[in-house]
């Protein structure tokens, strides 16, 4: 479903991926780990399309996503309809003016009728436990809250791919548990989970497959996430727990 | 490291940092107006904006065409009635503005009575009730549905949601400049040498933590599959709140008609 060949990107001269190639297959629940500034936010950022990738090549379904992708407006609005982000910081990601708006907001950009809108979005506030919140403004929520806004707002638009960059960042232990369950149940609905995080004893269960970037911005490792999480040597020695 | 086993014995001089006292406590009033409606949910302050804006603004302009006593009568009626369910503290804000108000528009205006302008204190009882309907308005709504209001007067969805990020900014950016000031706080031991070259310095820092915060909107516009034209959703239904509202509007603006 997605592949990435031999992708290089550079910030600022500074490089932040160095050729780094992986297979993602339909279903898969992939966690990406790596110590700070290895490029686990950048490579988040390229499978989802928003960093134009000048060296390599990005597949998505058969698709090459380039820049000439990325320039027609229908195909990009599909692409990003069919992978959901979910930001490292909530307040980058929340805009509306309410949390009913903000869950609505993607669902809007299709000519979906009203009904079948305002049922996702009651059915996302009641699987993330947040119907309370429903008029809030989102930027007043606490972090935790804004975070499950966030995975809200994106899961109303029923993606195939679910990529979460560090998701349990602000959230209290309760709420880890059940944004673990939530990812363990799309996971069975046949959905790809793609997950940059710290946070592995929360996460026991959910993966099947790791994916280490090291301090070098390279893979360093790809395979089993249990037998990844086992190895503590391994861990250490790249900065890792 | 050694002077890490002992004791400090610095000397300084302690003077009054009150620029960061004044600085905290307007930047922590502006977060709490932001922040005050989130929770406000019934009575008037349920009621929709788009309603209030509109009737204030036709009652407004009413009330200045008017000089028929009764139909001011009746404004300032409805005005008390307004402000009875209120809360406690939003009463004293209007309150203390209309004292202030009444006194300077007599100062003002009121001499002018004593040359023969019969309507002087006519004048001033409308201006009082003008300050009052827009001040009651302005407390019980929120910012964003205010912007939001204007929708019925067809201006784009797109500048309406350039004015809510603006709002949205303000608290975010006020948020972190108030952590940004209570880290310098607990950090000035002593007497800063240079407050003002300080703020500065985290002026610069906010203005370039909002440059990377607008990317990154984009960035969560693009992911929402966001293509150029900015849609909000959904009105609010009117509910019983509107409905009382718009009858009792209604029958003041009939009294204007009726009335004179």
């Amino acid at each position: 479903m997605i592949e990435i060949k031999n992708i290089t990107c550079k910030l600022n001269e500074n490089v932040v991926l160095d050729g780094v190639s992986f297979k993602v297959n339909k279903g898969e629940s992939i966690a990406i780990i790596g110590p700070n500034g290895s490029g686990k936010t950048t490579l988040l950022r390229v499978l989802n399309g928003l960093i134009d990738v000048k060296r390599g090549e990005y597949i998505f379904d058969g698709q090459r996503i380039d820049s000439r992708f990325l320039n027609d407006a229908k195909k990009r609005k599909i692409f990003h309809k069919r992978i959901g982000f979910v930001f490292q910081n909530s307040d980058n990601q929340l805009f509306c003016k309410t949390v009913f708006d903000e869950i609505a907001f993607g669902l809007l950009q299709f000519d979906i009728k009203y009904e079948e809108i305002e049922k996702r979005v009651y059915d996302c506030l009641k699987l993330l436990d947040i119907e309370h919140l429903k008029n809030r403004v989102p930027y007043t929520l606490s972090g935790g809250e804004k975070k499950k806004v966030a995975i809200a707002s994106i899961l109303a638009l029923n993606p195939d791919v679910l990529i979460l960059d560090e998701p349990l960042n602000e959230i209290d232990p309760k709420s880890k548990r059940k944004i673990k369950e939530l990812l363990q149940t799309l996971n069975g609905f046949g959905k790809t989970i793609i997950c940059a995080t710290h946070d592995f004893d929360y996460f026991k269960g959910l993966f099947k497959r790791a994916i280490v970037l090291s301090s070098e911005h390279k893979i360093i490792y790809d395979g089993d996430f249990d037998s990844l999480i086992g190895d503590k040597e391994f861990l250490e020695d790249n900065n890792i727990i | 490291m050694d002077w890490l086993k002992e004791k400090d014995e610095f000397e300084f001089e302690i003077k009054n940092e009150s620029f960061i006292e004044k600085t905290l406590s307007s930047l922590l009033s502006l977060i709490s107006k932001i922040r005050r409606f989130d929770n406000r949910d019934r009575g008037i302050y349920k009621i929709h904006e788009a309603f209030k804006i509109y009737f204030t603004l036709i009652n407004i302009i009413l009330l200045s065409l008017s000089f028929n006593k009764f139909y001011i009568m009746l404004n300032a009626s409805y005005v008390i009635l307004l402000i009875i369910f209120l809360d406690d503290k939003d009463v004293l804000k209007i309150l203390n503005m209309l004292l202030l108000v009444f006194i300077f528009s007599s100062l003002i205006i009121g001499p002018s009575l004593f040359f023969g302008n019969k309507n002087a204190l006519l004048v001033i009882v409308k201006i009082t009730i003008s300050i009052a309907l827009t001040m009651v308005m302005s407390i019980t709504s929120n910012w964003h549905n205010i912007i939001s209001a204007f929708r019925l007067i067809k201006v784009p969805n797109i500048v309406l949601f350039i004015f809510d990020s603006a709002i949205r900014f303000i608290y975010l950016l006020s948020e972190r400049a108030y952590a940004i000031l209570c880290s310098l706080k607990i950090r000035s031991v002593g007497h800063i040498k240079k407050p003002y070259s300080t703020l500065s310095q985290i002026m610069y820092n906010l203005f370039v933590t909002s440059i990377d915060m607008s990317f990154k909107v984009d960035e969560a516009l693009e992911c929402r599959c966001f293509s150029g034209e900015f849609k909000y959703s959904i009105y609010k239904k009117v509910g019983k709140f509107e409905i009382l509202y718009s009858i009792i509007n209604l029958i003041i603006i009939a009294g204007f008609f009726i009335l004179s």
